[in-house]
């Protein structure tokens, strides 16, 4: 988990980044693996990543579940810029939707994790400023949703019911038209 | 469920709770999170308007860059729901297919919990033969929407889903199968008060079944119906101003009725579940549908005889007043059958408390008198079985010239109006001959014994209007 991708002859000449999770943990990565979050983007850019990004909001299980995210969707940018002169074009297409494929199948095995997990993965996206991620795990929390009546939403998420029954009535009414 | 029972989701920051409520693919679902706590009450409130369109008198943006610009604002907007989503693009450009207005119509579906509109350019002339079709999805959360177009579009509207909280509905200028659409008012919005369906056109001669428990207002301008049939219990208003081969209409609640369309035919439009009393009635060419009606507050109606003895009989047949308190008769070229048509309205309905003349009957291109004018008759001319005990207030507005209405005022002023208050004269500024103050002196003097009050003003194309003195 710790080490970086090795199959990409690209990849493995790049430079390479070292992250580190809020429990101290040190994740060696490529630097394109590390660019698909636009906040280590930015620090690069700006060239304060020696000695180790430090990600004091991202904890070593979530940043491993995270590189391990960018990996796979860095590898498949960077075979999709690969391929686009050097294949013939109808080639190119069948290459680009089994990287698609794959890609798909890859986010719906990536998702398989409890709702803790899920929460931590859209909070570390939110702060690495991953879209693709970012986009994936809110999708995933809104499909959770839809559907969903009230109650099964309150019991599936453990939310508290604060309002008062006269409140709660009175939302009802102003958007009734949504409760028909 | 967590196992540690924590509340993780209502503890995200509000712009990552506003992309998950943007993803829920539904504003309804969007709408109902808001009764979950008061975390989430105002999490759904949306964003009060996205307005894409082109300034006027500003240089026009090429059509392609303007789409692309409609496809990233809506890629960008990161309100979980939009109050008011406008689209106008301009025009030109080679046409606007409807793959790229499809994406459009989906957001709105996916977001807006208000109103829409949507100006629909013409389709790209590529398409040749094969028709240019829209596909209208269900938008639940939409309350009024607008979609105009040009150039020869055909509307599909979605055979599922609901418009939920839709009231207004309108729709300008496309092609409609007849099933859908009835299917589109009948079934799929349910709180729908109000329809405007103009220059629309069915896509082959139908019948059209329209069936609704909310309509309160139906503006009705669908050509190639062959059978209109309304079941409409709260109805209120109806205006048909396209021809219709036959009509069924059952709207008990029916008050105000506009049929601006010329054929009206007893035996092949009825009026079946109607109240004998309206508020109001306007009427095109086709005065004997006011039979129908006992009672009509206000009547609008066009004044159009033809030449010819027999001609003017018949208007005299088609129009016995129903009891009204406001008549208002546009009266048209023909000046012979100007007073005495308006004395023969005046005679058949002594309740009302106010006239409106509107005349554009031109008096320089008056034809002579054939030998059985209406203007010749004794009878047309007889004032003594007219009784005006309620009427108030008379307004003449003179288009083209103001022969007739001085010839009806001065037959008005030897009626029986007991309580007439105020006689109004309107005359445009190039009607000829010009207005001026002797005139005026004219009809004050004719009043002058009653103690009416006389008022006389002209009015020019802009609308200004100036009193004379």
């Amino acid at each position: 988990m710790a080490s970086a991708g090795s199959g990409d002859e690209k990849a493995a000449a790049a430079a390479m980044i070292t992250l580190i999770s809020s429990d101290n943990e040190k994740f060696e990565v490529t630097e394109a693996t590390a660019t698909l979050s636009q906040t280590i983007r930015h620090m690069i850019e700006d060239g304060c990543t020696d000695g180790g990004v430090p990600l004091p909001n991202v904890t070593s299980k979530i940043l491993a579940r995270v590189i391990e995210y960018c990996k796979k969707h860095a590898t498949a940018a960077a075979g999709e810029e690969g391929s686009s002169s050097s294949f013939s074009d109808a080639a190119f297409l069948e290459v680009d939707r089994a990287f698609l494929e794959e890609l798909e199948e890859f986010d719906d095995a990536f998702l398989e994790v409890d709702r803790a997990t899920l929460f931590d993965l859209i909070l570390a996206a939110n702060y690495l400023d991953i879209k693709g991620l970012l986009n994936l795990t809110c999708q995933k929390v809104a499909d959770s949703v839809k559907g969903k009546t009230p109650e099964q939403i309150r019991e599936m998420y453990n939310i508290v019911n604060d309002l008062t029954p006269e409140e709660e009535a009175e939302i009802r009414r102003e958007t009734q038209w949504a409760f028909e | 469920m967590d196992d540690d029972g924590e509340d993780r989701i209502s503890g995200l920051p509000d712009e990552l709770l506003h992309a998950i409520l943007a993803r829920l693919g539904s504003p309804g679902s969007a709408v109902r999170t808001g009764v979950l706590s008061r975390r989430w009450r105002h999490l759904w409130a949306p964003q009060p308007e996205l307005v894409l369109g082109f300034v006027l008198d500003a240089p026009r943006p090429p059509l392609p860059a303007f789409l692309e610009a409609v496809d990233a604002a809506l890629a960008a907007c990161a309100a979980p729901t939009l109050k008011r989503l406008c689209i106008l693009p301009p025009g030109g450009g080679g046409g606007v297919p409807a793959g790229r207005l499809e994406p459009w119509l989906r957001f709105a579906s996916e977001r807006v919990v208000g109103s829409i509109l949507l100006l629909v350019r013409p389709p790209p002339e590529t398409c040749g033969e094969e028709e240019a079709v829209l596909d209208l999805p269900a938008c639940e959360g939409v309350t009024t929407f607008d979609l105009s177009f040009e150039g020869d579009w055909r509307l599909r509207p979605a055979s599922a889903g609901i418009f939920r909280a839709l009231t207004v509905l309108r729709i300008l200028s496309c092609r409609i199968e007849a099933s859908e659409l009835a299917a589109l008012v009948s079934t799929h919005c349910p709180c729908l008060t109000d329809l405007m369906l103009t220059s629309i056109v069915l896509v082959s001669d139908s019948d059209l079944p329209i069936r609704s428990d909310s309509l309160r207002s139906l503006w009705f301008a669908v050509r190639k119906t062959r059978r209109l049939e309304i079941v409409a219990l709260r109805l209120e208003k109806l205006c048909v101003s396209a021809p219709i081969h036959e009509a069924r209409i059952s709207a008990p609640n029916l008050a105000e009725l506009e049929w601006s369309h010329p054929v009206y035919n007893p035996n092949c439009h009825h009026f079946d579940d109607v109240g004998c009393r309206l508020r109001k009635l306007e009427l095109g060419l086709n005065a004997s549908l006011m039979q129908q009606f006992d009672e009509v507050d206000e009547l609008k109606l066009a004044m159009f005889i033809p030449e010819g003895i027999a001609a003017y009989q018949n208007f005299l047949d088609e129009t016995n007043l129903p009891k009204c308190k406001i008549l208002t008769v546009s009266s048209g070229w023909d000046y012979h059958g100007l007073v005495p048509g308006m004395l023969h309205l005046l005679r058949s309905c002594s309740s009302m408390r106010k006239v409106f003349l509107l005349d554009y009957s031109d008096y320089a291109m008056r034809q002579p008198c054939v030998p059985a004018c209406p203007c010749l008759l004794e009878e047309s001319n007889r004032i003594d079985d007219i009784s005006l005990g309620s009427l108030e207030e008379v307004e003449i507005t003179s288009y083209t010239s103001y022969h007739g209405a001085l010839e009806f005022v001065e037959q008005l002023s030897r009626c029986n109006v007991p309580i007439l208050k105020k006689v109004v004269l309107k005359q445009k500024t190039d009607s000829a001959p010009p207005p001026t103050k002797e005139l005026c002196e004219k009809i004050r003097s004719m009043w002058q014994p009653n103690n009416i009050e006389v008022e006389y003003c002209v009015f020019s194309d802009r609308g200004e209007c100036v009193c004379i003195d």
